[in-house]
């Protein structure tokens, strides 16, 4: 049996660190590889500049990437058995799936059995980005990107066993609890 | 009166009904003056008439509108023990400065009548994606 961790927080608040920490912690007490599920995709140079951050942040331990852009249900094939993955993150995935065309319903079905499928017998943490703080501007995109997003925390929240929200690199725990 | 306060899209209505009513009927209202029948109101969208007013009236007026607004329900909740004042807020207030004049003033004039909903209210509780956190409750005010 798996477990399903959601860490939500602003931008440069320390979640991905904190998922990093944890996932290293755990991997260590139990001997294996960490697994990075990375959805964000260099399509341009801020963006290759963003994913080094990330990887020399990594370099200090052993971790297998895997790149999921899109789909993210099916990285469960490409998963270890009884991994400790990090998934980051969801907002990049879902960016990448609506400028693919994919429909609302299946954006919320592919995360949902990907979360089912992961808490069978992977131990999950999840990073998103906390982005519903402010007005909607006019944008259509832009709204219908909050909706989905809020559908998503909302189901990923009732989904997971600890649900984490992260200010300025603190870890309140909303949900569960961490060890 | 009970406060919600809660980004977009993080399932306050919905907590609302489920958790909070049960499942029990309510009336929505979304403007100040708006009529009524049945004992539990909610009272949704306060920013798309804080948005309407842009223009029209300056942003103490609309304030003070609000508070009006509030001692409007309050009366009506304390004439009788079954009545039910549910007010939902979106918080808006942790972005950037819009570069829209008329966004600035909603977020401006939305603020200031959140807090005053949340110090007229008995209980305020922030809603996190589903999750409840009670910021304000009776005890507080009586100890």
């Amino acid at each position: 049996m798996g477990s399903v961790t959601i860490i939500i927080g602003g931008v440069r608040s320390g979640k991905t660190a904190w998922a990093e920490r944890e996932a290293i912690r755990r991997s260590e007490s139990a001997g294996r590889t960490p697994v990075y599920l990375a959805s964000g995709v260099a399509f341009d140079n801020e963006m290759k500049e963003r994913i080094n951050r990330h990887q020399l942040d990594r370099r200090q331990q052993d971790w297998l990437t895997i790149e999921q852009p899109v789909r993210i249900h099916e990285s469960l094939k490409k998963l270890p058995s009884e991994s400790i993955v990090v998934w980051d993150c969801v907002t990049t995935w879902l960016t990448n799936e609506l400028i693919a065309g994919t429909e609302e319903h299946q954006i919320l079905e592919y995360c949902c059995s990907f979360i089912d499928g992961a808490a069978l017998s992977h131990d999950l943490l999840i990073v998103s980005n906390e982005v519903l703080a402010e007005a909607c501007g006019p944008d259509q995109m832009t709204a219908d990107f909050r909706k989905i997003i809020g559908e998503l925390h909302q189901m990923m929240v009732k989904l997971s066993h600890t649900a984490i929200e992260m200010e300025s690199g603190l870890a309140l725990v909303r949900k569960g609890a961490v060890s | 009166m009970h406060f919600i306060i809660g980004g977009a899209h993080n399932g306050k209505r919905k907590w609302v009904s489920e958790q909070l009513l049960k499942g029990e009927s309510f009336t929505d209202i979304h403007r100040p003056g708006e009529k009524w029948t049945g004992d539990s109101i909610v009272f949704t969208h306060l920013e798309n008439w804080v948005s309407d007013q842009f223009g029209q009236r300056d942003s103490d007026q609309v304030v003070a509108d609000w508070k009006l607004e509030i001692e409007r329900l309050l009366e009506w909740e304390n004439g009788k023990p079954e009545r039910r004042v549910i007010v939902i807020g979106e918080d808006q207030s942790k972005g950037i400065v819009p570069i829209d004049e008329s966004q600035r003033f909603t977020r401006d004039v939305l603020g200031w009548c959140h807090q005053f909903t949340a110090l007229k209210a008995e209980r305020v509780t922030r809603i996190w994606y589903g999750i409840s956190e009670d910021l304000k409750t009776r005890e507080d005010i009586e100890t």
